[in-house]
């Protein structure tokens, strides 16, 4: 599986929260040579059974698939469309910004910032008229963004939150592919994380996992943001520890790591994670889960960065933690 | 050439300020013989009319090529690049863009919506709080790649998009300029001299020295408009969006100003006026030059001014070029008292 190839046509694709639909499809078709079963649920998340063929411990391996984006919420008598979140996105971001209107057909547009009425609005240069017959209140709105590589060590592009764990979950079921495991793995790839969590709560409920290993992203250190909790870029994934965690699991992750020599960080929480995790281990009876989060910059804007060897060993970490059960 | 075709050129070539001899070159080799050209001491490009016939007024049309870019004035010990504007560009819109360096690109990143305070939300960051980080890792690794002076501008392609729109970085830098090639290239028997004006961003001296060199007793600048920020534009109620805007501060001849009026009503253009106390500096320093020169602004608007997306409209330069024809015709013909 070619990583950065995998990356770069994930990242492009819109899948706004709440409109997921053709993401879900691609992200079907790319499990489907690993998994007997793959199915999407009603609210657009994907499911794929891996070697569910015993009686084995099961274990969910999950990353998000939904992107930041907006909803047209109205549309000006100057042709403009008011656009609301969907998500978290600062409006110093959001502000001179090219994004795709998912319409009838998708349009080409860019963000400005109307001071009198405080809202952020998209000009697709069409008249009213000709938008209302193209686009619908409530059409969502992506950041349209060429992913970019900078000096072959990093890659930024929108939606590395959570493209990059899903990749990274991709290529650890191919390290795993064909090997005889002692548990089987369901992939979740869930929607509307970043409005929500009701992607993995509802995908948990068919599964029967007592394991779950949640992959996402966390903040990176940069210039001017250097808080000590934060990630170094280069040096790992980081091994969440938070009360809602379960101990044991990152203990476990931490032995697989050192035997394995994958560098790794901690990062340490004292209290919900704010990824998935904290909707998984709620569901049914409970779930114990793990959370492995990839260092990121500048998360939630369209120019999100991560490096690939951080990717690289995520993906390491989580083989062999899966060969370790 | 059409306008699409113009631009396209003109955008294909950064001239952030100082900077501008490429496309100084370019407009050169995109003057037709009927002008003869002259590169001067500051590369203004002085495009004088061969085809002299008897004019009322000696007019003279100025426009800008030169955009705002980023300059590098430090490496910081983790790689970063620190900058200074030349230029005006709102920081807001360098947050979230790529930029081009000379071997290199980088982006321009803010701390992640999550970790802002209620301040830092609500306000306009600084220059000084921004940075370009071009992936290395530390300033060894970026020393060998980026040089303290290097200059950097906005990553961006030129596109067509909704109805007869052209999106590209700082594209309303070059909108007057396009105008400007077009007119020359018009093969009409108007009679006008024109300059390509350099460093405007962050001077009037080029426009001082082209008029002081030319000496007309007329000139007529093109200039763009940020639509959004003009309230002339936004509280206009009407159905079609002015075409262009012909400007007027106390130093504006009346004559001058009331002939434009004139022409722009009775050829029936989508036009407003902009009244305002405030002149410009381009027009303070024209007027100082020689023996006092009239002056007029006719602004184009765009959106999203000096940003890695701005946009202008080609219907607004196919009416404000007809426009400025049309006016030169009648400064052709009569005498501006």
């Amino acid at each position: 599986m070619d990583l950065k190839e995998n990356l770069i046509s994930l990242c492009k694709l819109e899948k706004v929260s709440g409109d997921e639909t053709n993401c879900a499809k691609i992200l079907k078709n790319l499990l489907k040579p690993y998994s007997e079963n793959v199915l999407i649920t009603n609210n657009n998340s994907v499911i794929a059974k891996i070697q569910h063929k015993n009686n084995l411990p099961e274990i969910i391996l999950t990353a998000h698939l939904d992107e930041i984006g907006f909803m047209v919420s109205e549309i000006t008598k100057e042709g403009y469309l008011k656009l609301k979140n969907c998500g978290g996105i600062s409006t110093n971001i959001a502000n001179f910004q090219k994004v795709t209107v998912l319409g009838k057909e998708k349009l080409t547009g860019f963000t400005f910032f109307d001071d009198k009425t405080k809202t952020l609005l998209a000009d697709v240069g069409l008249t009213k008229e000709k938008i209302e017959n193209l686009v619908q209140l409530g059409d969502r709105v992506a950041f349209e963004f060429n992913p970019i590589f900078l000096n072959d060590q990093k890659f930024c592009s929108k939606s590395l939150d959570d493209c990059a764990g899903i990749v990274t979950i991709l290529l650890a079921i191919e390290k795993l592919n064909k090997l005889k495991l002692n548990c089987k793995l369901t992939t979740i790839f869930s929607s509307q994380e970043e409005i929500s969590g009701n992607g993995v709560k509802v995908s948990s409920y068919f599964c029967n996992a007592e394991i779950a290993v949640c992959v996402d992203v966390s903040f990176a250190k940069h210039l001017y943001c250097e808080d000590e909790n934060f990630a170094e870029m280069m040096k790992g994934p980081l091994i969440g520890i938070s009360p809602i965690l379960d101990s044991n699991l990152s203990e476990h992750l931490k032995i697989i790591a050192k035997k394995n020599k994958i560098p790794y960080q901690l990062e340490i929480m004292n209290g919900l994670t704010s990824t998935d995790a904290d909707k998984i281990v709620k569901t049914k009876k409970g779930i114990k889960t793990c959370l492995l989060s990839i260092p990121i910059r500048y998360m939630h804007s369209p120019i999100e960065q991560v490096a690939f060897k951080d990717i690289e060993n995520t993906a390491k970490l989580i083989a062999e933690f899966i060969k370790s059960i | 050439m059409n306008f699409n075709e113009i631009l396209q050129k003109l955008c294909s070539i950064t001239s952030i300020s100082g900077n501008e001899h490429n496309l100084i070159k370019l407009i050169k080799n995109l003057t037709p013989p009927t002008f003869s050209t002259k590169v001067d001491n500051l590369y203004n490009l002085i495009a004088i009319n061969k085809n002299k016939s008897k004019t009322e007024n000696n007019v003279l049309i100025l426009s800008a090529v030169d955009e705002p870019g980023l300059i590098i004035n430090k490496i910081e010990q983790d790689g970063s690049l620190k900058f200074k504007t030349i230029g005006k560009i709102n920081p807001i819109a360098l947050i979230g863009s790529v930029v081009q360096l000379e071997n290199t690109k980088g982006i321009i990143g803010q701390k992640p919506i999550h970790l802002q305070n209620k301040d830092e939300k609500n306000s306009t960051p600084k220059i000084t709080d921004l940075f370009i980080d071009i992936g290395l890792n530390n300033i060894t690794e970026t020393d060998k790649v980026v040089q303290i002076g290097e200059l950097a501008t906005f990553e961006n392609k030129f596109i067509n998009f909704g109805d007869n729109f052209l999106n590209s970085k700082s594209i309303n830098s070059k909108i007057g300029s396009a105008i400007l090639v077009k007119l020359i290239n018009s093969n009409s028997d108007l009679d006008f001299n024109c300059a390509f004006l350099t460093k405007n961003q962050i001077s009037t001296a080029s426009a001082t020295v082209t008029t002081s060199e030319i000496n007309p007793n007329i000139t007529i600048i093109l200039n763009s408009i940020d639509e959004i920020n003009c309230k002339e534009i936004t509280s206009n109620q009407e159905e079609t969006k002015p075409h262009f805007i012909i400007n007027c501060n106390p130093q504006t001849k009346k004559t001058l100003f009331l002939l434009a009026l004139n022409i722009a009503k009775k050829e029936n253009f989508k036009f407003i006026t902009k009244i305002d106390s405030k002149i410009e500096k381009i027009e303070q320093a024209i007027t100082k030059t020689n023996k006092g020169v009239n002056n007029l602004t006719i602004s184009i608007p765009c959106r999203q001014e000096n940003s890695s997306c701005s946009n202008v409209s080609l219907t607004h330069l196919e009416e404000t070029f007809k426009f400025v024809k049309e006016l030169i015709s009648n400064l052709n013909k009569i005498k501006v008292e």
